[in-house]
């Protein structure tokens, strides 16, 4: 789904891979967390497909004032905002919208941010030097205070808003990537491929990344429910996906003065949220499990 | 089985059955065992790993892992009944009446809790001292344990400690409290020989002082038969044999002890011919395959301006179809020559040159021959193998790597490669996670093999294997040699070992070659003190020579 997944899973060796593949998702299927987290995205993602496509009962932005504030009905299931709007129509139009921030913005700071990492870990020396500086200078800021900065500072849209999220994730992703790529050169069969005579960069993308995808693969997983939520708290804070857009942070800020007589406005985009989260963070557990050599083949 | 006369028994244990239950149903790793010991008294328990050694050890203060359960049988600690005992119970009888050494020192010791509060902290668990009393006992006993300055060391962290002085401290814990038994699992196969050698003495000097029974568990039997007063051993779950440490030696009964008898590297057969000229020259003529001549490795030491010698000088040759050996403590530097002969590092200074070239200057196709020609096989069989990889894959990759042959013509040498290295064919399919560590340094021998090497550097290639699967391996360097002229260089802490498999021997100290000759030369006419502690170490060395 995201471009990253290419990049950590490399070709594997010649005729083993279609199995593996293929096993992986089996016995990511196989743990419970693994199960559950599979639903829950697939129904998230069900929800955001509706609405990129049309298929949400009404337009997301189609206001009705004499519709306006309605309890959960056979009509409108989640039920329907001040302006008339359709809640379940903007939470799937939301979770589309979150989704999509997400993905990019993981997808962008994962290339860079594994890159970077994975070079500055392999490569050691400058390279080495130059990374880890940059990367503190990213880390001295609070993560949100420097998304909210340049989401602030740049025209708003969903792309500023992926791009300020990918900006804070690519340190995290760098160190994340060069602590295993420590280990792993001076590990035995690393040293052995040297000594057969493979190449440096060979040597890497044969023994090295395979053997470190678990952990970005979790990673990448973890850090899209992250950015899930930055992206609603820029768009609860006003910084985020401009109205009349849906997006799940907008539908809480706008929920909270109606809570009390429209509780289903602040109660439906909310635990689309949370699922959103925990479906991600189950399915990172599961694939997690499943790329484990020593547990795949059970 | 009983000691006879034996007047004193502190662990009494008494047809006891131990299974695990896993998902192919339930695998009794213990059989009905009996075993009594007595106050003051050694007792070794041999075998193999998976003879369920370990698994006896564990059942005495039952810490057994979760799917594990005492089926039947009894283990009475004098009146206590071990496997009735409740939790609390058993939690007052560990580290107070029961000390435990285990295996790993680099994993005993709390990392971020100073060395000495770790002592103190089992002192007042048990509510044997507390406060200064308990600091000025915990002190006295890291002293007792052979830690030189311990009022010094009381405040270190374990980090700055090494392996044999952290094995002494967890030595110390496990007696700090007085215990009647004291169990030490393997608790020095993670150590040099000669360090092995000094913790054994300090922990049997210990245990005497404080009155404990020991149980040690060993898979070397000469090392049991050394330090214990009794010796069992234990064969698949079952006690096979038991009696004296003497006359278990001199009289095995039992056909699995004359086997361990006769793979003990301490007492056992040399493996090749030692040639009839004598001296160490090489017995071939012309150019040695490797040489290194004044070879210096240098590493520099944050935050010193003085680099780390690690390689000092050296000076070796190594024929054709011939073994090499160095032997030394670790940081010896044996290992990083071992690199610099591997061309994984450059020399800081001399020269490496292999078949007569310098290797410092090998490029592109020249390199790809030279690896061609040279290949590791490494100590861990368990990080030398790609968990991702395939045995068929783990030795098809030189090949691949080389561009030899079309996939058909690989898949036909890798099933030659693995019979010759006497792996079934259908292991070829398996994951290392699924072979044993003897088949895994099998494979990694494949490897080694697949391009035709002339020299294999062998790095304490058998030092993590049982004595019976290290007799194989070395069997079938052996084996290899004789029949495709190989040349080793091997690497190993390990004189006994050295010796059955050695046409000559450097023996290395602090990054210098301090002697060198054959083996036999070495073993009995030693020139410098630095072998003869090596020579002591070895485990049943007193045996053989009384």
């Amino acid at each position: 789904m995201s471009a990253d997944t290419g990049l950590e899973l490399p070709a594997s060796p010649p005729g083993a891979g279609a199995r593996r593949r293929g096993g992986t998702w089996r016995s990511a299927f196989a743990t419970p967390s693994g199960i559950a987290g599979v639903l829950l995205m697939a129904g998230v993602l069900v929800l955001a497909a509706m609405a990129v496509l049309g298929l949400t009962p009404a337009s997301p932005r189609a206001q009705d004032v004499s519709q306006g504030l309605l309890g959960p009905s056979g009509t409108h299931w989640f039920g329907t905002d001040q302006f008339g709007r359709d809640v379940f129509s903007r939470v799937a139009s939301g979770l589309a919208n979150s989704m999509r921030v997400a993905v990019v913005s993981v997808a962008v700071s994962g290339v860079v941010g594994i890159t970077l990492g994975v070079v500055a870990g392999y490569y050691q020396g400058l390279a080495d030097r130059v990374v880890g500086v940059v990367n503190n200078v990213l880390f001295a800021f609070p993560s949100l205070l420097l998304a909210l900065a340049l989401a602030a500072t740049l025209e708003r849209s969903w792309v500023t808003v992926s791009v300020a999220i990918a900006v804070v994730y690519v340190p995290i992703f760098a160190r994340v990537a060069r602590g295993p790529v420590l280990s792993l050169r001076t590990a035995d069969y690393v040293v052995a491929a040297d000594a057969i005579g493979r190449s440096r960069l060979s040597t890497l993308v044969e023994h090295v990344l395979p053997n470190m995808a678990g952990i970005l693969v979790v990673q990448t997983t973890l850090s899209l429910s992250w950015a899930v939520l930055t992206e609603a708290s820029l768009s609860f804070l006003g910084f985020g996906t401009p109205p009349p857009a849906a997006s799940l942070g907008g539908m809480v800020y706008e929920a909270q003065t109606l809570a009390v007589i429209a509780p289903w406005m602040l109660a439906f985009p909310g635990a689309a949220l949370v699922l959103a989260v925990v479906g991600l963070n189950l399915l990172g557990d599961g694939l997690r499990s499943a790329l484990d050599p020593r547990r795949a083949d059970r | 089985m009983t000691d006879p006369g034996a007047a004193d028994v502190v662990l009494s244990i008494r047809d006891l059955t131990v299974a695990f239950s896993t998902s192919r149903g339930d695998v009794e790793a213990v059989r009905g065992v009996d075993l009594d010991v007595a106050a003051g008294e050694t007792v070794a328990v041999v075998g193999e790993s998976g003879s369920g050694k370990s698994t006896l050890a564990a059942s005495v203060n039952r810490l057994l892992a979760d799917n594990g359960r005492i089926t039947s049988g009894s283990v009475m600690l004098r009146d206590l009944d071990i496997t009735a005992a409740d939790e609390r119970t058993l939690r007052g009888v560990r580290g107070s009446r029961i000390g435990l050494v285990p295996q790993d020192p680099m994993t005993g010791l709390n990392p971020v809790m100073r060395v000495g509060a770790q002592i103190v902290e089992a002192l007042e668990v048990h509510g044997r001292a507390s406060g200064p009393a308990a600091r000025t006992e915990a002190v006295a006993l890291l002293t007792r344990a052979g830690i030189a300055d311990a009022d010094a060391r009381f405040g270190q962290y374990p980090h700055e400690f090494s392996g044999g002085m952290r094995q002494r401290v967890l030595i110390a814990m496990a007696l700090a409290c007085r215990p009647e038994v004291l169990l030490a699992d393997e608790p020095t196969s993670a150590l040099d020989v000669t360090v092995q050698r000094l913790v054994l003495d300090q922990m049997a000097e210990l245990a005497a002082d404080v009155g404990a029974a020991v149980v040690l568990i060993t898979h070397d039997l000469a090392l049991a038969a050394e330090r214990a007063d009794r010796v069992v051993v234990m064969y698949r779950g079952e006690i096979v044999e038991s009696g004296p440490a003497h006359e278990v030696i001199s009289r095995p009964r039992h056909e699995y002890t004359r086997r361990l008898l006769a793979a003990a590297p301490g007492l056992a057969e040399r493996k090749v011919a030692v040639t009839a000229g004598g001296g160490p020259a090489p017995a071939t003529d012309g150019e040695p395959l490797l040489r290194l001549t004044g070879a210096v490795k240098r590493y520099p030491m944050p935050g010193r301006a003085e680099p780390f010698l690690a390689v000092d000088h050296v000076d070796l040759t190594v024929p054709r179809g011939r073994t090499v050996a160095i032997v030394g403590e670790s940081g010896s530097g044996k290992s990083t020559t071992a690199r610099l002969a591997l061309r994984l590092e450059a020399a800081d200074g001399g020269t490496v040159t292999f078949d007569g070239r310098d290797v410092a200057g090998l490029r592109g196709k020249d390199l790809l021959g030279f690896r061609r020609s040279v290949q590791p096989v490494f100590q861990n069989p368990y990080a030398s193998l790609d968990p991702r990889y395939t045995v068929a894959q783990v030795v098809a990759e030189p090949l691949e790597v080389h561009r030899i042959g079309d996939r058909a013509h690989r898949r036909r040498a890798v099933a030659e490669l693995l019979e010759q290295v006497a792996l079934p064919a259908e292991l070829a399919g398996r994951r290392p996670h699924e072979l044993s560590g003897g088949q895994r340094q099998r494979v990694a021998i494949a490897r080694a093999l697949a391009l035709g090497p002339d020299l294999v550097v062998l790095d304490e290639a058998v030092s993590a294997l049982d004595v019976l699967v290290q007799e194989q391996i070395l069997d079938l360097m052996v084996e290899l040699q004789r029949d495709l002229g190989l040349a080793y260089l091997f690497i190993s802490h390990d004189l006994a070992v050295v010796r059955l498999v050695a046409h000559e021997v450097y023996v290395m100290r602090h990054g210098r070659v301090v002697e060198h000759g054959e083996p036999e030369q070495i073993l009995t006419a030693p020139a410098e003190e630095y072998t003869r502690r090596l020579i002591d170490a070895i485990p049943g060395r007193s045996l053989v020579r009384s």
